[in-house]
């Protein structure tokens, strides 16, 4: 039933509380149709009998989260489609660069002027790219592997034309089986680098290998390798090494930038929040060895470890996403997904919804794939290019006095430059900085400069909003309107559909030469119009939607055995009654009054020393928002 | 405030009475609404013939200007201001799109369902950016647009292709000018693309509703359509131009299109078929036409350009059925108009119905009088079927030779004669004349006539 109306009305303009049946019904439906695995089967009965160890605890690799199917998920393994494999078309030249990805990005993307996302602080920022840092890399490729872009003539880049980029060669993807070599093969030392090739599926599409576990298990703290993991473990007490001033250590291989499980891309944000993390893992653990005192230094670290991921899943079900994607008909539906109570408002309505897995929620339920191995996909990774996040002016203030402590531009606080640029702050006024400043709004015109013209830490000069374009197309991620039909969503019919931005259909018109179908996946989501309180695209949620809960439901450690028998009793209750705020202030208490009665820690935050929090009408606008938060109870 | 005149007579824009005011808006204006704006109602239009009502229009109007003289009438304590002089009108067409936009009422509000950036209802910066793109690809300013032959080849070979019983009737005619106008603007691709003429059609049909009206599927199904002859524009074809012409991203170039559109194949098609039904009315005048094409070469477009006298009869059809039966200006500011102070937002109304047959003001009013063009414009700014000053028709050339062009070629081939309706030579024409009531005899011509 909700097929028909899906068709015809957007859920947005749906009046909740329909549009949170239609949001589920669509997950449904999406999940019925949107799953293709384009290496193999499910392995349904386990060849070999699983290590002990496994059965409790994650493994660095991620290998035996599903104990009959060990490579699911694991390090190196393929990334896979959303959309059916035999339509994915990488794309080959001339048509990779038509029009010229460099184009589209001076002309579609350039920053004129940084436009806000205002409901949101850059702490929500930061923490996108901490779990795609979690979730996926395709690696570095190889310098001599490259792409050729030609540039129009008058082009200021300074590498001149072409403009080289590094194809896509990932880790060798290796395909799932108890028969495959996983001793020590998945992706283990070359998670940090990525070499090797990429494997042909036989219809002219790929499939690259993800460097990162596919779980949702903290490797970018935790590594995803044995090898990784154990430069980051103290061996002590279960703990993750930290220096005595809070701060992690700096990585022998690559001065400036910290020691964790993954630390490309880095800045003082990532920063922060590994820095965070690893102290709440440290916190985990010593509330664990008191009350076990007799556990081993690998069975506390297991334990934390579990613990301090299933809680970063929480935080981001519960409180990164409403917070993005600001609608209560999801507040609702994402609180049905982690814990399965009912937002009162649903449960009044509707009285009990039966056995159903709105109801039980997903934490504890069983196990469940779906009909596909899990694996994440890469247009779930194209969707979260949130590039335009990043501003390239930066304040910094102290969370005593409120007080300015400096400007400084974007280049100057990431790469090698961060741990020198964070020694002259305390983390609490960095944490604070990013807490009342807001990202940039995902939108046209809205790219980071600094990002556009990009060093690497290695050397290499970059534009990433070239790059952002040519990897869909590179990775045959369909162009917009291929990929709204497999999203199930109509074609769009002509510019004025793209966007009511009358400018941008002009210029999106101009630099695709009127061909509406040429039209690439990332424009299109800087350009659409947002469902109301959206951060980003419902295009982009359509697939997060769907991987959201698919990242729940298929892990083990969520599912199954989410138990105190695995987790212990408090581990279950750390996440259960734990939030972002709880994390910030166990390790910052300093931060308390700039988060004193904020619901959730991804809206921007009261500033310090001018009484109330935002300006007038921003301010109403979060009050709302905080009190139907509170309302659904998250 | 103005000036009364010796003979209690006013030079200005005298104040009409309220009475007077309703008299003129209930027959001059609220019929032209009626009758559908941007589609032809035909229940509705009939009704109105039955009721004589435009000539009590003229009337009522012929009156007021007889009684109170000056350029025109303020009406509704000058929230309304309709003109008749043609020094007035010159000052308000000569600074259209400027402090007298043509984008007010019903006119921008039903437009703007189906091209909202249409350079008709445009003001401003924007509307000279419009303007320029407009006349470029138009070839606005030129005598004979630079694909003139080829548009007169298309012509010549949908003539050729027509397949007519024993008489010629609307559809066919309608048929003829829709093949024409896909294949001039899109090219010979276009040709059979029914369905963006229809959905054309549709969105102007919705667009008669005035209220209620949202952007949807036939919308944005109507454009994508368009924009996608844009992707490889055959050569040949107006779009084909417009890769040379001045443009920014505030000239929406898709949507000067649907103007171009309605205007060849609605507007012309019209046009082209009253001219001819009085051509045929009147012996005498067919047979100086057929006089004029016997030794012209129809396919050069210099020969097209000296037939004087069926240029005459064009402008005459478009002169007694304007297909623009009156131009409306809102004031964008406050304007001094024929020596009165006029407030922003009043509307300045010229009333083409009005000016084109007021026997006082326009000799033989009433006839097909060809000859009144001979030497050009006979009074410039009275008759305004294509308008004149800064937001006149840029498709005027293009009418021209395309109008002439069809008639032509239909002449040489057919020998006609009007059925339906009795339009016997010497009475006066009709104030309206629809084309779907119209029945011709056509016999096709054995040996053409022209070519010895
Ligand atoms: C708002 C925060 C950010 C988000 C959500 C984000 C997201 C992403 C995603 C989804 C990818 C694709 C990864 C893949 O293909 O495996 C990516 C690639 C990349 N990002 Fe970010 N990123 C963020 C911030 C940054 C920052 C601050 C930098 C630089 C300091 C950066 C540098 C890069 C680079 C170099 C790539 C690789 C491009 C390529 O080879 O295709 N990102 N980012
Ligand atoms: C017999 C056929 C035609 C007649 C009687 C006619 C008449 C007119 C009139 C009276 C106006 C002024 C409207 C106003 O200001 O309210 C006008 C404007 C216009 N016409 Fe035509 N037209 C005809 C054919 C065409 C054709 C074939 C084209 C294009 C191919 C065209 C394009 C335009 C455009 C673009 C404007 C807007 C000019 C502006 O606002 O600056 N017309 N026409």
């Amino acid at each position: 039933m909700f097929g028909r109306i899906n068709r015809r009305r957007q859920w947005h303009e749906l009046p909740f509380p329909i549009s949170l049946l239609n949001l589920l019904s669509l997950r449904l439906d999406l999940r019925d149709k949107n799953l293709f695995d384009s290496s193999e089967k499910i392995q349904e009965h386990g060849t070999e009998e699983p290590p002990a160890e496994a059965r409790t605890a994650r493994t660095p690799e991620g290998l035996w989260n599903d104990l009959n199917d060990p490579e699911m998920g694991s390090s190196g393994s393929s990334l896979s489609r959303n959309i059916d494999p035999r339509r994915v078309r990488p794309e080959k030249p001339p048509r990779l660069y038509d029009p010229s990805p460099r184009k589209v990005s001076l002309e579609l993307m350039t920053r004129d002027e940084f436009k806000p996302a205002t409901t949101l602080n850059v702490l929500a920022a930061a923490w996108i790219q901490f779990e795609n840092h979690n979730w996926f890399f395709h690696g570095r490729g190889e310098p001599d592997q490259v792409l050729e872009v030609p540039l129009e003539p008058g082009d200021a880049w300074p590498e001149g034309d072409p403009m080289y980029i590094r194809r896509t060669v990932s880790v060798p993807a290796h395909h799932g089986g108890a028969s495959g070599d996983r001793s020590g093969s998945a992706g283990s030392s070359a998670g940090r680098n990525g070499g090797g090739q990429s494997q042909a599926n036989g219809n002219g599409s790929i499939d690259y290998g993800n460097t990162e576990t596919h779980w949702w298990d903290a490797s970018q703290l935790y590594g995803s390798s044995q090898e990784r993991q154990n430069t980051v473990r103290s061996f002590k007490d279960g703990k993750l090494v930290l220096g005595e001033d809070g701060r992690l250590p700096d990585d022998p291989e690559q001065s400036g930038v910290d020691l964790t499980g993954f630390n490309e891309n880095w800045w003082f944000g990532l920063s922060c929040l590994h820095s965070l993390f690893a102290k709440e893992h440290n916190a985990i653990c010593d509330v664990l060895k008191r009350e076990n005192p007799r556990w081993t230094d690998q069975r506390l670290f297991d334990t934390a470890w579990l613990i301090n991921s299933a809680l970063m899943a929480k935080i981001h079900t519960v409180e990164w996403t409403p917070g993005i994607v600001n609608n209560p008909a999801l507040w609702a539906a994402m609180n049905a997904n982690w814990s399965g109570v009912l937002g009162q408002t649903i449960k009044n309505a509707f009285g009990r919804l039966g056995d159903s897995e709105l109801y039980s929620g997903i934490m504890g339920s069983p196990q469940e794939h779906h009909g596909a191995r899990f694996q994440l996909t890469e247009e779930f990774v194209s969707v979260y290019r949130m590039h335009p996040l990043i501003p390239d002016d930066w304040r910094l203030y102290s969370v005593a006095s409120g007080q300015l402590l400096d400007e400084r531009e974007f280049v100057e606080l990431q790469g090698a430059n961060t741990r020198p640029f964070m020694d002259g702050f305390d983390m609490g006024d960095l944490i604070y900085s990013m807490g009342v400043e807001h990202p940039g709004a995902i939108t046209l015109h809205n790219y980071p400069k600094a990002l556009q013209e990009h060093r690497r830490i290695d050397g290499e000069l970059m534009d990433l909003a070239t790059m952002d374009i040519i990897r869909d197309r590179e990775r045959g991620v369909p162009r917009y309107n291929d990929f709204r039909e497999e999203m199930r969503m109509p074609r769009v019919r002509s510019f004025d559909e793209l966007t009511p931005n009358k400018q941008w259909a002009e210029q999106i018109r101009r630099v695709y030469g009127n061909d509406i179908d040429k039209v690439d996946l990332q424009v299109e989501m800087y350009a659409e119009p947002l469902p109301p309180g959206f951060g980003f695209s419902d295009t982009a949620f359509r697939v997060f939607i769907l991987m959201a809960s698919r990242r729940l439901k298929s892990d083990r450690f969520f599912t199954t055995d989410f138990r105190p028998e695995v987790y212990t009793k408090t581990g279950i209750d750390w996440v259960n009654n734990t939030k972002m705020k709880d994390v910030l202030l166990r390790h910052h208490p300093e931060l308390t009054p700039a988060l004193e009665g904020m619901p959730n820690a991804f809206l921007p935050w009261h500033r310090v020393g001018d009484g109330e929090s935002p300006d007038g009408k921003l301010g109403k606008r979060l009050a709302g928002t905080r009190r139907a938060l509170s309302a659904i109870g998250s | 405030m103005s000036a009364g005149g010796a003979d209690g007579r006013e030079a200005g824009l005298p104040e009409a009475s309220l009475v007077e005011s309703v008299g003129v808006a209930l027959t001059g204006l609220l019929p032209t609404i009626a009758r559908g704006l941007f589609a032809p109602r035909p229940v509705v239009s009939r009704v109105l013939g039955a009721l004589d009502i435009d000539r009590r229009a003229i009337s009522a109007l012929s009156s007021l200007r007889r009684e109170r003289g000056g350029e025109g009438a303020r009406l509704f304590g000058g929230r309304l201001v309709v003109l008749w002089g043609t020094q007035a009108i010159r000052e308000v067409l000569d600074r259209s799109a400027g402090p007298y936009a043509a984008d007010a009422g019903a006119k921008g509000k039903g437009m703007s369902h189906f091209q909202p950036d249409a350079l008709t209802i445009s003001r401003g910066a924007q509307w000279r950016d419009r303007r320029v793109f407009n006349e470029s690809v138009l070839a606005a300013s030129e005598r004979v647009h630079p694909m003139a032959e080829r548009f007169l080849a298309v012509v010549g070979e949908e003539v050729e292709r027509l397949r007519i019983g024993r008489e010629l009737d609307w559809d066919e005619w309608e048929g003829l000018f829709d093949r024409v106008t896909l294949r001039v603007i899109f090219g010979d691709r276009a040709r059979e693309d029914q369905k963006l003429t229809q959905g054309l059609k549709d969105l102007m049909a919705e667009a008669n509703r005035l209220v209620g009206l949202s952007k949807g599927g036939t919308y944005f199904d109507f454009y994508g359509r368009l924009e996608g002859y844009l992707i490889d524009p055959e050569p040949g074809s107006l779009v084909a131009r417009f890769a040379d012409a001045p443009q920014t991203d505030d000239t929406r170039v898709a949507h000067q299109i649907p103007h171009w559109i309605f205007a060849m194949r609605g507007t012309l098609g019209t046009i082209t078929y009253r001219t001819l039904v009085a051509i045929v009315a009147d012996p005498d005048v067919e047979r100086r036409v057929r006089e004029e094409l016997a030794d012209a070469d129809l396919s050069a477009p210099s020969a097209l350009n000296r037939l004087d006298y069926l240029e005459g009869c064009l402008q005459e059809g478009m002169r007694l059925w304007p297909t623009t039966p009156l131009l409306a200006r809102e004031t964008t500011e406050e304007v001094t108009l024929a020596g009165e102070r006029i407030d922003e937002g009043a509307q300045v109304v010229i009333l083409n119905t009005f000016n084109h047959r007021d026997g006082e003001t326009v000799p033989r009013a009433d006839e097909l009088w060809p000859e009144r063009w001979t030497g050009g414009d006979p009074d410039p700014y009275r008759f305004n079927h294509l308008s004149h000053g800064s937001q006149d028709c840029p498709g005027g050339p293009l009418v021209s030779l395309l109008g002439k062009a069809v008639l032509t070629r239909v002449i040489e081939r057919y020998a006609l004669t009007l059925l339906e309706p009795d339009l016997p030579a010497g009475e006066p024409l009709p104030l309206t004349l629809d084309p779907v009531d119209v029945r011709l005899g056509v016999a096709e011509i054995e040996s053409t006539g022209g070519e010895v």
